[in-house]
């Protein structure tokens, strides 16, 4: 086991490595505006934009400013400057983690409480008239546009725009001084982010159950006189979890790299998805790198995490 | 609320939906419903802004100031943005400022009075207030307890050359300071060190004295009412100028205004608070609030405006509420929503370097075709702008000389006479230009066009699309971010579209030169970063530019620059459309007050009616 996973450690740095190049190659070969130019500012002229581009290195050869970047990245942890903010790039990623890692956190509980005991009931009780209405209701989610879902939430519950002012609304997070306060602007983000993915695990589960479900090991269990609730629980579901492991895992590693976008953006959440949106329209190519950076650290760690766990959870797996 | 069948209640959740998502995208395309006969004037006179506080106005509370994107850039001596001019006018006291109502000349902030012009105009002298201490720094740590003095003043200046503190104006209004050439040279050998402008002196600390190589004063007056001409101690800047690449002195900043920036947190917030250091005597700002917290990413304005709206103690920033809010204001919360002359233009620029709109009369044709009220209506309609027929915009001197709304007379003119468009006009000119049949055929026909990505960018480009279209060309329509528009096409001479409908231009301070200079002259036109996007190369409308630099005289200086305006006009470089307002909103419980130079909430003027 501890062989196997120096092994993935080791093909994960090796993989950020790649991963580091390419996204260098992309944003320095084909960038979609030129940071000399925003830098300098409207009006800079020819001369200012050349000294601007010396300033910032862009004018020495392109596996020079490479080599620089790669052993800042991995020698210094220094993600480079904002060409807008005019901040350091790891500075403001750090500054926006922590909201993004609590809106993931509460709305990771939020859907396995929901979506995990939906699968199992839906499974058990197939095709009753709770199994066709869980199955109903979580299409309807799926099928419900985060940024729709997020909007009709505030205008039925926020309580500066709502029609029943249950819940703080837009940019309450920002305001928010305590943890509890903080807690409580997320109600609503929480339950809109977790809204499609809760269904999602749902009905995965629910396949996936189905199918352990049929296997003789179950009907052996039930043949030892075994508890219905302990054949479900302890045979059923276990084996059953592992894709849906998987799929937390990439979910998990994909929001905290900024994929909550929408989320954040309609209730002006201030993390790493935002950010990444602003950088985009602005152009700032140093933070679009670092955040696509530590997105796949984050793919990548939870990704072996999500695969070390398996271990445990399926006694059929055994790594070399 | 009443119990409904399923059935009934889908199609209204439905309805529901699809309204709330029209509302998310900014919905740009659908107009304001007003009665046709309001007509711009109208609109805006039942809007009027405030230029200065009640009587009853209150000292203390907390203002909170929602903006959907930043400031351009924290650093006053980078600061180049309307926006970023909100903040900056309450934090730091330049040489002049401008008081809310006043839009003709800047009053002294720092300065005692108006500058001393002699030499025939190349000499401007200021003397500096005494006594004026700086803030806190941002950021905490040991500040600056020494007072100002005129030393402070030119390093303020000379730090703007420094690459590290892109400052997007220095080149223009700065460049005829004696010296200026020399200081370049010296920065470009040492990037991290502030270079010295000998043409600014400092007899005494009190003294600042600046000599021109010509007579520029007018321009390079006004520009020192930008934040650049803000004092910086040069022992407390310069270690964080040196830094590379980029100076850290904004992070790190003293501020002199009524307020300073206790904390700033690049996208997400920016709060202000009463500069203990300031003395209210020296200064003509009242300061009512205690704080001032700017709450920034509200990307979807419909619901920020709505909050506003309803809200307490809030104001908009930086956006333009969509149509959908300023109807809901107009309708529903008049005393709420102001509106301002932005003192800003918007127009489609026709490339006059390639064919086909290297031909004058094809340029004519495109401008008589144009239906320039649906171009408006992209944006809002008559509450958010006024059809421009010329390029001055409204409350900016030579505006009424160049023709006021109507626009120029005379008959060389009739292509922009008409702003619903006017098709039998545009044929006439596409016959003189050679084509027989009225419209567009044969090879250069094909034309490209890159515009915004976004409503309502994207709605004006779609408009001015269908709009060529009817006149025979063929248009190749690329949208793009707003950044790479400008970056990569349109301010690229050489890689520029035929047609560019999502420009315009926003005055630096109130003065034809500011509004009509770079974006028309031939000399300004600059192999990237260009401004003159329709690269207008006219000798005679040049030699005009360069020869009204010169002019002074509150009636001379307006008139001159009112006719190169229609001088400009005459060409048809670019369709004008649009003189915008800026669609300003408050609470309830908000004294607003609009500052006219900027047309943005003076936040150094506005109160609470329940601190």
């Amino acid at each position: 086991m501890l062989r196997y996973i120096v092994r993935r450690v080791l093909w994960g740095i090796a993989l950020l490595f790649i991963t580091s190049a390419v996204i260098f190659l992309i944003f320095n070969i084909l960038p979609s505006a030129d940071p000399a130019v925003l830098r300098a500012g409207r009006n800079a002229g020819p001369q200012q934009i050349a000294q601007v581009r010396h300033t910032l290195g862009l004018d020495r050869p392109i596996y020079v400013q490479f080599a620089d970047y790669m052993r800042a990245v991995f020698l210094h942890f220094d993600f480079g400057y904002s060409y807008q903010y005019n901040y350091p790039v790891r500075a403001l990623i750090f500054q926006r983690l922590p909201a993004t890692a609590f809106l993931v956190a509460g709305a990771v509980v939020i859907w396995l409480g929901i979506g995990l005991p939906t699968g199992i009931v839906s499974a058990v009780k197939r095709r009753s008239l709770l199994d066709r209405a869980m199955m109903a209701t979580s299409l309807a989610l799926i099928s419900a546009p985060v940024f729709w879902l997020g909007l009709v939430l505030l205008y039925l519950f926020a309580q500066d725009l709502g029609r029943f002012p249950i819940f703080p609304g837009q940019g309450a997070y920002a305001e928010a001084t305590t943890f509890f306060g903080r807690a409580e602007a997320l109600i609503l983000p929480w339950f809109v982010l977790a809204a499609a993915s809760a269904a999602i695990y749902a009905r995965y589960l629910r396949s996936s159950m189905i199918d352990v479900m049929a296997e003789d090991y179950i009907r052996t269990a039930r043949a030892k006189g075994l508890p219905e609730r302990t054949v479900i629980m302890r045979h059923g579901v276990r084996s059953a979890i592992t894709p849906v492991v998987t799929l937390l895992g990439l979910d998990i590693g994909t929001l905290l790299a900024g994929n909550a976008i929408l989320t954040e953006s309609v209730f002006n959440i201030p993390g790493v998805g935002r950010l990444l949106l602003t950088s985009i329209e602005r152009s700032d190519l140093t933070v679009i790198q670092g955040i696509v950076l530590f997105g796949a650290f984050f793919i990548i760690t939870f990704n072996l995490i999500v695969d070390i766990a398996y271990a445990f959870l399926d006694p059929r797996v055994r790594y070399q | 609320m009443q119990r409904r069948s399923l059935r009934a209640i889908v199609p209204g959740l439905v309805l529901a939906a699809l309204s709330l998502v029209l509302a998310a995208c900014g919905g740009g395309s659908s107009g304001t419903s007003l009665p046709s006969e309001v007509g711009a004037g109208q609109a805006r006179s039942q809007f009027p802004p405030p230029t200065s506080p009640p009587s009853s106005a209150k000292k203390g509370g907390t203002l909170t100031v929602l903006f959907s994107g930043d400031v351009d850039y924290i650093d006053p001596g980078a600061a180049y943005y309307q926006v970023t001019y909100m903040v900056d006018f309450d934090t730091v006291r330049p040489l002049l400022n401008w008081p809310p109502a006043d839009t003709a000349l800047p009053q002294p902030d720092l300065a005692t009075s108006q500058p001393t012009i002699t030499d025939s105009g190349k000499t401007v002298e200021f003397h500096l207030r005494k006594g004026i201490r700086y803030s806190p720094p941002l950021g905490g740590g040991t500040g600056w307890n020494k007072p100002v003095t005129s030393a402070d003043v030119k390093y303020a200046i000379e730090r703007t050359l420094m690459p590290g503190v892109p400052n997007g104006y220095q080149n223009i209004y700065f460049k005829d300071l004696v010296g200026y050439n020399q200081a370049v040279a010296a920065v470009k050998k040492t990037p991290t060190k502030a270079p010295n402008i000998s043409g600014i002196a400092t007899p005494d600390p009190s003294t600042i004295v600046f000599h021109l190589d010509v007579p520029h004063y007018v321009g390079f007056a006004q520009a020192l009412s930008l934040p650049a001409s803000a004092p910086v101690p040069k022992g407390y800047a310069a270690k964080y100028d040196s830094e590379q690449p980029t100076s850290t002195y904004g992070l790190h900043q003293l501020d002199t205004g009524p307020y300073y920036i206790s904390d700033y947190k690049p996208g997400t917030s920016i709060t202000l608070k009463r500069n203990p250091n300031w003395v209210a005597s020296t200064d003509f700002r009242p300061a009512y609030l205690d704080q001032i917290n700017i709450q920034e990413g509200f990307t979807d304005t419909a619901s920020a405006s709505r909050k506003v709206l309803t809200g307490s103690d809030m104001i908009t920033g930086d956006f333009t509420p969509p149509p959908e809010s300023i109807k809901l204001a107009a309708q529903s919360y008049k005393g709420q929503m102001t509106l301002t002359p932005s003192g800003g233009n918007r127009f489609v620029a026709l490339n006059t370097q390639k064919p086909p709109f290297n031909n004058i009369n094809v340029r004519k044709a495109v401008i008589a075709a144009s239906d320039r009220n649906a171009l408006l209506a992209t944006r809002g309609g008559p509450l958010t702008g006024t059809v421009a027929t010329h390029f001055i915009p409204p409350g900016i001197p030579g505006f009424q000389q160049a023709g006021g709304y109507k626009g120029p007379s005379g008959k060389q003119y009739d292509f922009v006479k008409h702003s619903s468009g006017d098709m039998k006009l545009a044929t006439k000119y596409m016959k003189k230009a050679g084509f027989k049949s009225g419209k567009c055929e044969g090879a250069h026909c094909t034309i490209t066009m890159v515009g915004d990505n976004v409503p309502p960018g994207s709605d004006t480009a779609q408009v001015v699309k269908s709009q060529l279209e009817q006149l025979g060309f063929s248009v190749q329509l690329n949208e793009v971010t707003h950044d790479t528009m400008y970056t990569k096409f349109c301010s690229v001479p050489s890689n520029a579209p035929n047609v560019c409908p999502n420009v315009g231009w926003i005055k630096d301070f109130n003065d034809g030169q500011a509004m009509i200079d770079i974006p028309f002259n031939g000399a300004s036109i600059n192999p990237s970063n260009n401004s003159n996007w329709p690269q207008l190369k006219n000798p005679t409308v040049d030699k005009a530019l360069d020869k009204a630099k010169l002019v002074t005289g509150a009636t001379q200086r307006p008139s001159t620059y009112g006719h190169i305006d229609d001088m400009i006009t005459a060409q048809a470089p670019a369709i004008p459309w649009d003189w915008d307002n800026d669609v300003n909103m408050s609470s309830k419980d908000v004294n607003m007050v609009i500052n006219l130079f900027n047309a943005f909430p003076d936040l150094s003027f506005i109160s609470l009616k329940n601190p």
